[in-house]
């Protein structure tokens, strides 16, 4: 429990409509798209300008209260997870686009914009914001610089850190400071590129410069389905042996497949054992030409069917299947755990038979939904809750599969994040001194740990006032030289 | 020092075998004579060279090929150089996944000419002589035309492995193009000029090498126009992988040879500013996108600002990207001359060029330049009286500025570094993160001292 003085503090700062501090309301609180985790925060506090974001955490830091920053709360590794006894900071109400220059392709946006809002504002000019994670509809800008989220888009045109020209950030101990800019190569060090994927351990972003882009002359969309995900997977890499970069490539086996056709009926033929997207953009000649050249490779690896979107409707509805993926489990069991191991996308055949291997021996059922052109796997293994022990063997199967994708120089995430999820597979893929030194970041700028403590790494390090000793050089001592 | 030459000759000797010489005179480092030269044969050597060197109080200067050893502030000090000459291998090439892991000391053209082998590159190309290692383009940040198209460093590079000044060998990132796991150490590691550690390996993402190129060059007699058409030309669908406009002096470096240019455009008596567009796709869309932006250029009034407008393409667009492709280092002897990279929003970019050839003519500098149009970095080489040149900085800062741009001095003799403003002032918490960073990564200043912005 908060200290009442507190609370009327923060009620000062951010008005009485800002704070909750109801138990049923805090409830809504407790999880973000992880629901195995669940902590009902002491309170949750909802800032309206940088300004009342920097006055909570400034209370936060003198009462060394732990808190936690939340955008949308669509997180799927804990990231947003509240700590007990903590304040939850949202930032949902900071939801304005600020600027948009479209000559230079830069919009300023606060961190509680929906991400696809800023390509519907933009999109009658033709531009579009290009990370477009599945969760687009809903998610929030500053939980994606937080998770430096992806898409499937992203095989192109990169993450959300590749998009990230500058911020405006609170830092833990409540200074403001700006960060980057609009323009290229700020002096210094890369400040946007530690925060960006941070995962809201340093600090909250209250304004963000992105980079948008100009839409391409042309787009086009196709589906090809194969008997099996080798066939499909030989496709794909045939498509990148011709050194083809397609805006997206996007892989579902049969089952996601049936559990996609069950809940937003896309069209995808339900008698096969892969389906791949397509995506190519760019010039319109371009375009057509390197489809021909797509399709041909599909047919050689033994396309049954390959389809192509006619018309924008066609197109959505293609995607919709693939983006309404995760959601559409629930068609086909109980509850389902999401993983978000990458592999290198050459092992895309052989850890597809590990999974299926792994799958019959805990007799669970797994589904996989990927990212093929980048190896990103999204493999959702299904239980019944109800079934006793059933979800236990459901993690067990879901953490063995991030240990091969480690086994096979891959990473145990690829755009969900580390979070609360996991953090204990963190030393599979670093040794102890990675993990220290990675440390020395959040050391140098949350030190006191109170930001979103608890998160991404397995043990935690104490960062101690004055780092290592330190020992005048002889030069400085004869008074030649001064240090900084 | 606290040991002599010879006794610290050994001792490294000892640390990194084989690798350890005497410095020489060519070994100084903006003024900082060092005293030996200790070039690691693996990251194990490189830790324990390091670790030494911290426990002893020794400053350590780091450098790849040596070609970008005056960005930066001259060192405070600088006991050892530790050169990454010998780590130069390709550790993994994964064609089919397009990533390739090296080590920091290979050069950038050799690791080209080993991917174009797979028809694959690394998709950077700074204008830099071909000693230039990767360890020092990550460490520098430096990038070329295609950034337009392929991002900078911090866009392709997906993995590191550094060795911290107590000799702690740490990695970030991984091998695979799509991974958030942990803090982003590869990002940090870009830009930060051997401040934080010393680079020893990295791994990078790669493209495949595009089928057909073709570039339209147009010249003006003032700069506005051109950087008016690359405005245009941003906000339309044409897909240029580069988009430079620049002084006709930037095509004609001294040493090259007098066919260099374009015939037209050398002939050309009224066009002194040049713009190069450049298309890399398939062979039928380069030559469509090419003719759309002739057609731009030409849709002006009757009295079009543009002239000498063409197509090239083969052996003619090789060298005329040869030729285009000097100005971001300076030669090794010249003195009272700087390069300066400034950046600034795209359409900002005329009038900061203005303001360039404003300061030039009223500080009586010499000056040529090359703007990067489509994504707003310049580099200017200006020449003249030092008095003016520490002026013109300055004044270039400020316009920069206004459109919340920025300005660093990239290149300049030693004595001038000194006298110039190199680095800009940062806002001052920003600052204090960095200076924290730097403490927390090396806490004893034994890397690079004072080189980096604030004197870090």
């Amino acid at each position: 429990m908060l200290e009442p003085r507190i609370v009327v503090e923060l009620r000062n700062i951010v008005g009485a409509d800002g704070v909750i501090d109801k138990h049923e309301q805090l409830r809504t609180y407790e999880s973000d798209g992880l629901t195995n985790f669940r902590i009902v925060p002491a309170l949750v506090v909802l800032p309206t300008s940088t300004e009342q974001v920097q006055a909570v955490v400034r209370v936060c830091h003198r009462e060394h209260i732990p808190f936690v920053p939340r955008g949308s709360g669509t997180g799927l590794s804990g990231g947003a997870l509240p700590f007990a006894g903590g304040i939850l900071i949202s930032l949902a109400r900071m939801r304005q686009i600020l600027k948009v220059d479209l000559p230079n392709q830069r919009v300023v946006v606060q961190p509680g914009v929906i991400n696809l809002w800023i390509t519907q504002r933009i999109a009658p000019h033709g531009y579009y914001y290009a990370p477009d994670p599945s969760s687009q509809q809903v998610c929030s800008i500053g939980g994606n610089v937080a998770e430096n989220s992806g898409g499937p888009h992203c095989l192109k045109y990169g993450f959300t850190v590749n998009h990230v020209l500058g911020m405006k950030f609170v830092m833990p101990d409540g200074e403001v400071m700006e960060v980057g800019g609009p323009t290229f190569d700020s002096p210094g060090y890369d400040l946007p590129g530690i925060i960006v994927g941070s995962e809201g351990t340093l600090g909250i972003a209250t304004e963000v410069t992105l980079r948008i882009l100009r839409k391409p002359e042309a787009v086009q969309t196709a589906m090809a389905s194969f008997d099996t995900t080798d066939a499909a997977g030989e496709a794909v890499s045939g498509i990148i042996a011709a050194g083809i970069v397609p805006a997206a490539i996007e892989m579902m086996d049969k089952l996601a497949i049936e559990a996609c056709e069950a809940s937003v009926h896309a069209g995808y033929p339900l008698d096969v054992g892969a389906v791949l997207l397509v995506e190519l953009d760019g010039p319109r000649t371009e375009v057509s030409q390197l489809l021909q050249r797509v399709e041909e490779i599909c047919r050689r690896a033994g396309a049954i069917e390959f389809r192509l979107a006619h018309t924008d409707e066609e197109r959505t509805l293609m995607w919709k299947g693939r983006k309404a993926a995760f959601a559409a489990m629930g068609r086909v069991s109980p509850n389902y755990i999401v993983q978000d191991g990458v592999i290198p996308r050459t092992a895309l055949p052989q850890i597809l038979r590990e999974i299926e291997e792994l799958s019959r021996r805990a007799g669970l059922r797994v589904a996989n939904v990927f990212h093929a052109g980048d190896g990103n796997l999204h493999p959702l293994v299904l239980y019944d809750q109800r079934i006793a022990g059933q979800e236990h063997e459901a993690e067990e199967l879901s953490g063995e599969i991030i240990r091969r994708c480690v086994a096979h120089g891959g990473s145990i995430t690829g755009e969900h994040g580390v979070g609360m999820e996991k953090k204990q597979h963190m030393l599979a893929m670093f040794t102890e001194a990675d993990l220290a030194t990675h440390q020395l970041i959040r050391c140098a700028i949350n030190p006191d740990n109170l930001c979103n403590p608890d998160k991404v790494y397995p043990t935690p390090r104490l960062c101690g006032e004055v780092p290592g000793p330190y020992q005048p050089h002889p030069i400085e001592l004869a008074g030649l030289a001064e240090r900084f | 020092m606290k040991v002599s030459t010879q006794s610290l000759q050994e001792t490294l000797g000892s640390l990194a075998e084989g690798g350890v010489q005497l410095a020489t005179e060519s070994d100084v480092v903006t003024g900082v004579q060092p005293y030996v030269v200790a070039a690691p044969g693996s990251e194990q050597e490189v830790a324990s060279v390091l670790a030494y060197a911290n426990r002893e109080g020794l400053k350590v200067l780091v450098r790849g090929g040596g070609t970008q050893l005056n960005t930066g502030l001259p060192p405070r000090d600088g006991d050892i150089l530790l050169s990454t000459t010998r780590l130069n291998q390709v550790v993994e090439y994964a064609p089919h996944d397009m990533t390739v892991m090296v080590q920091a000391g290979l050069r950038l053209v050799d690791l080209q000419s080993y991917l174009a082998r797979a028809r694959q590159w690394l998709a950077l190309d700074p204008v830099l002589s071909p000693g230039a290692t990767i360890g020092g383009i990550i460490s520098t940040n430096v990038s070329g035309a295609r950034r337009m198209r392929y991002g900078g460093v911090r866009d392709q590079i997906i993995g590191i492995r550094v060795v911290l000044s107590d000799g702690t060998i740490a990695k970030g990132g991984g091998k695979v193009i799509k991974n958030v796991a942990g803090y982003d150490l590869p990002k940090l590691f870009t830009g930060a000029l051997g401040t934080l550690g010393v680079i020893v390996a990295a791994t990078f993402r790669l493209y495949p090498l595009r089928a057909a190129s073709r570039t339209v060059v147009l010249t003006a007699s003032t700069p506005a126009p051109l950087c008016d058409l690359a405005v245009r030309v941003i906000a339309s669908t044409l897909e240029p992988t580069a988009l430079d406009v620049m002084s006709l002096w930037a095509t004609t470096k001294p040493l090259d040879q007098p066919d260099s240019t374009p015939q037209s455009t050398r002939a050309s008596t009224g066009g002194l500013y040049v713009m190069a567009v450049r298309f890399e796709m398939e062979p039928e869309s380069a030559d469509e996108q090419a003719a759309a932006l002739v057609d731009m250029a030409r849709a002006e009034a009757s009295s079009s600002p543009y002239s000498d407008v063409q197509t090239i393409q083969g052996e003619a667009e090789e060298r005329l990207w040869r030729q285009v492709a000097i100005d971001y280092t300076l030669a090794s002897d010249a003195a009272n001359a700087l390069i300066l990279k400034a950046s600034v929003l795209p359409t900002d970019v005329a009038s900061w060029l203005e303001s360039l050839e404003h300061t030039a003519q009223q500080e009586s500098l010499n000056v040529r330049w090359r703007a990067h149009a489509g994504h707003g970095l310049i580099f200017a080489r200006l020449a003249g009286d030092e008095a003016a040149l520490v002026t013109a900085v300055d004044q270039l800062r400020s316009a920069a500025s206004v459109g919340q741009g920025s300005l660093v001095v990239v290149d300049a003799p030693p004595a001038l570094a000194s006298k110039v403003d190199v680095w800009g002032t940062l806002p001052g918490q920003t600052f204090e993160v960095m200076r924290r960073l730097k403490v927390r990564f090396d806490p004893n200043y034994t890397l690079n001292p004072g080189r980096f912005v604030g004197g870090i």
